[in-house]
């Protein structure tokens, strides 16, 4: 977002549209980067949503010496690391996401730009309807090739098939977009999992209850 | 340019599925022109970025926002609602002479100049020259002027007040439940909503502490030096005890001492004085006892003691609070 400190110097003065503002852009940011601490995404909408009220509440005392994406993001990893404590406490077991977790921050790979985010939205639209099934399985869900098929009692060949046309229909859609243009990752041999796929792999160890 | 089955297998490889023998080998093939290079991180890109939007698609942003200002207007009137949990000392401090007086039962509305403090030991001159001491998460209100016979203010919270004798206009303390009566003193009432008792302290002087709950408006404790008075909230009992803890009054003396003391209450007392939050691991001890005393310290230097003296771990979490957990 432009002119973060901008706004957040307004939120500071009490305007409430600003805080709306920063609100919605980054409220489904900041959960979906808390569920790299928290597996239950309803758990990690509470605390987005503390967060913010916290914000607004002790708004006038706010001091914000990083930038504003830092600051949101490192305080919600805290949040999340507080309440995975007080999990700790109350159920009294030793868990090492606490160690594990908390090595670097990279807001960027939870912020999609808005261009970018109606395109997707478009291409994942435009897919005939078994396809996108397939696909949203595999990418939001996380389940491997042989889960899709099970789930929807097809072949793995049909599976690898989809996604195959899946990749090819969308990266066509959103080739021309300078985002893809410009950068490219391709880090050969052994493409390591990271981005989204982290999340991911954290996602796969609790299937949600969709479909 | 690229055949099906080769979107097949980039599709597999960025899925991390694993590939077959004949996969890799094409795979391996493929990565060797620069324009299917470019192709593949393009594709990585793709589902790098859809795989973002479908994940942040799942949460609701307008529903949640809906609720998030919901209790913005919620809060705003109840600013002070999460501090609430200590409880209350009505903690009087009598310089002053004190007379009987007859408690009128009077709720006549008066124009009022309302001093919120969420932070603690703020002070603010009253309009007769008396001053008041907030504590963290209090209220307390009082007119512009003190008009008429009484000099009446109310308070949610904690308080320390310094009360400018005027023997014609007696000083009132209103809180829910209770009421504090006095005609010129230095007193601490502290009367949060949600506890389950009014506690009454007084160091020097007399004071008096009415139960005006339903019904029992005449009902008091004529409370000397050195003695408690409590108000249970929901039996209405009164009470009085010939002792009183000092380390209640922590938060406006910062005057701390601890003799022989179980580590659970030590930050019980802590939190109430500092306004912190202590969490304490299950797997620590609460039950071992600490000896020590402190003036004027700040709670980090406090739990810093504490952490070599029983020789046990204390990091600081966000705002103001402690995480205590064994070495």
């Amino acid at each position: 977002m432009d002119n973060e400190k901008k706004l957040f110097q307004q939120i500071k003065e009490g305007n409430k549209q600003s805080f709306e503002k920063l609100f919605r852009f980054y409220y489904a940011p900041l959960c979906h980067f808390s569920r790299k601490y928290i597996a239950d995404p309803d758990e990690c909408e509470e605390i987005v949503q503390g967060f913010f009220l916290k914000i607004w509440e002790k708004r006038s005392d706010l001091d914000i010496t990083v930038s504003v994406k830092n600051y949101l993001f490192s305080s919600v990893r805290n949040r999340c690391l507080n309440y995975i404590k007080h999990q700790k406490i109350r159920q009294g077991y030793k868990t090492d996401v606490l160690s594990k977790n908390n090595s670097q921050l990279n807001p960027d790979n939870y912020i999609l730009e808005v261009d970018l985010h109606n395109k997707i939205r478009e291409g994942i639209d435009s897919l005939p309807p078994r396809r996108r099934e397939i696909f949203i399985l595999s990418r939001e869900e996380g389940l491997k090739y042989r889960e899709i098929a099970e789930k929807l009692g097809i072949s793995i060949k049909t599976v690898e098939t989809q996604m195959g046309q899946a990749l090819k229909d969308l990266r066509k859609k959103l080739s021309t977009y300078k985002h893809l243009l410009i950068t490219f990752f391709l880090n050969i041999p052994g493409m390591p999992c990271r981005g989204n796929v982290t999340v991911k792999c954290q996602k796969s160890t609790k299937p949600k209850g969709k479909n | 340019m690229l055949k099906g089955d080769q979107w097949n297998i980039i599709a597999k490889r960025l899925s991390n599925e694993k590939l077959s023998v004949e996969e890799k080998a094409e795979f391996e093939k493929m990565i060797a022109d620069e324009n299917v290079q470019r192709i593949i991180g393009q594709s990585e890109k793709t589902f790098e970025k859809t795989g973002l939007f479908l994940g942040l698609d799942q949460y609701n942003t307008n529903s949640a926002w809906e609720k998030v200002d919901r209790a913005m207007s919620r809060r705003k009137t109840m600013s002070f609602r999460p501090l609430l949990r200590i409880a209350a000392v009505f903690f009087l401090l009598v310089a002053g002479g004190f007379a009987v007086w007859k408690m009128a039962v009077q709720n006549k509305p008066v124009p009022v100049i309302a001093a919120h403090y969420l932070e603690g030991n703020t002070q603010q001159l009253l309009p007769d020259g008396s001053t008041v001491t907030l504590n963290h998460g209090s209220e307390v209100k009082f007119p512009k002027k003190f008009t008429g016979t009484t000099r009446e203010v109310t308070l949610v919270g904690e308080a320390f007040f310094n009360i400018k004798p005027d023997t014609e206009k007696p000083f009132i303390i209103k809180t829910n439940g209770a009421s504090v009566k006095v005609l010129g003193t230095s007193f601490n009432v502290c009367a949060y909503n949600e506890s389950e008792t009014v506690e009454v302290i007084v160091k020097t002087g007399k004071v008096e502490l009415f139960n005006t709950g339903a019904g029992k408006a005449e009902e008091k404790v004529v409370l000397m030096p050195g003695q408690t008075g409590t108000l249970n909230m929901y039996t209405r009992e009164l009470l009085r005890t010939d002792n009183y803890n000092p380390n209640k009054l922590a938060w406006y003396t910062r005057e701390i001492s601890f003799n022989y003391t179980p580590l659970g209450e030590v930050f019980e007392t802590l939190q109430h004085a500092y306004n912190i939050r202590v969490d304490i691991d299950n797997q620590v001890d609460t039950s071992q006892k600490l000896t020590a005393s402190f003036s004027k310290q700040d709670p980090e230097y406090i739990m810093d003691v504490i952490a070599l003296t029983l020789d046990i771990k204390v990091d600081q979490t966000e705002n103001n609070g402690f995480f205590v957990q064994n070495n």
